[in-house]
């Protein structure tokens, strides 16, 4: 027995499939997508500030970077060239587009003193 | 991470707490803002001892819940003005008495899982006339779990925040796929028992 399909079945046919077919895309994108961010995640971690001298990133400040690796806020200054004056707020990128610098030669100048002076620092071997 | 989201974390820690709860309240109007990811990161710097964490937390819950309520507001008004042309038909009375019946558990749970289906149930509450002062109190209590929830994560997880908030958002956004894949379902469903049915009384009719 074969039952006529009205205007308001096919609309909700078009709308059954739509859904369907969205559902099934965001679940297999995002679902991919945590899972990867899962496989880097480690529960088991020590969580006593930042290790890993990779992790240093553009919107972070100096006092920030400091304060996170415990150790001076001067040093970080003085490696840099830079007066703590009127720079403790600004980003790393915001230093070097304020004092025209190499934003690559910025971080390994940042890491050099991190390695320098972090308290038993011992590398972790990858970016959290 | 977008140029926003840099600028956002680097004022949180030039500037404090006070940020933070000015961006959630901007966020629960509607600009698209990284809220969740900025209460991870807030989280994380009250661990490093950058943010001072009973302050954050009350910037955060007096800015998501002002915010909030200026959404309610705008669908209230806003809603009055756009819907006048369908106030008196049956279909809207009845979905404004469905969001009635529905409406505080769509309000909570939009408030931490389905975070971004919070504005339009802001927009709709408000332009549905839900009771302000049930709203405000289920607000509260939601906002108040996505702060713990989500400022805790980045709390407890202090230097792997950025990993938790992708994994979050991620599953945000793969929950907001599994509801989209259950209405669809759903509605198969409907629609086969529909057609069994009246396969049944076309049969019977036959007979």
């Amino acid at each position: 027995m074969v039952i006529p399909s009205t205007p308001r079945s096919a609309y909700r046919r078009v709308l059954t499939i739509i859904l369907v077919v969205i559902g099934v895309a965001l679940v297999g994108f995002f679902g991919l997508r945590a899972y990867r961010a899962y496989t880097r995640f480690q529960p088991d971690a020590p969580v006593a500030g930042l290790r890993d001298v990779e992790a240093i990133r553009g919107w972070m400040t100096l006092p920030y970077i400091a304060r996170a690796y415990d150790i001076s806020e001067d040093s970080l200054f003085d490696a840099l060239d830079i007066p703590k004056t009127g720079n403790a707020r600004l980003s790393v990128k915001q230093l070097v587009a304020k004092y025209d610098r190499d934003p690559q030669a910025t971080r390994q100048t940042i890491q050099q003193v991190l390695l320098r002076e972090m308290r038993g620092f011992t590398p972790s071997g990858g970016a959290p | 991470m977008s140029d926003l989201t840099d600028a956002l974390l680097t004022a949180v820690l030039a500037y404090g707490a006070l940020t933070l709860g000015l961006a959630l309240l901007v966020a629960a109007l509607g600009i698209p803002l990284p809220a969740t990811l900025l209460l991870l990161a807030s989280g994380a710097f009250a661990r490093q001892g950058m943010l001072d964490g009973p302050l954050a937390l009350g910037l955060a819950l007096l800015g998501s819940v002002l915010g909030d309520s200026g959404s309610y507001c705008l669908g209230r008004c806003g809603g009055a003005l756009a819907l006048k042309h369908v106030e008196g038909r049956a279909l809207w009375r009845q979905a404004r008495a469905s969001f009635g019946r529905r409406g505080a558990l769509a309000i909570f749970l939009t408030r931490f899982i389905l975070t971004p289906l919070a504005l339009p149930t802001n927009l709709i509450a408000g332009s549905s006339r839900y009771a302000y002062g049930r709203f405000l109190v289920i607000d509260i209590l939601g906002e108040l779990v996505w702060i713990a929830l989500y400022g805790g994560l980045g709390y407890a997880f202090a230097d792997q925040w950025e990993i938790v908030s992708d994994l979050a958002g991620n599953l945000t956004g793969a929950l907001i796929g599994l509801l989209a894949l259950l209405a669809g379902s759903a509605l198969a469903y409907r629609a086969r028992r529909h057609r069994v049915v009246a396969a049944r009384a076309v049969r019977r009719s036959a007979v």
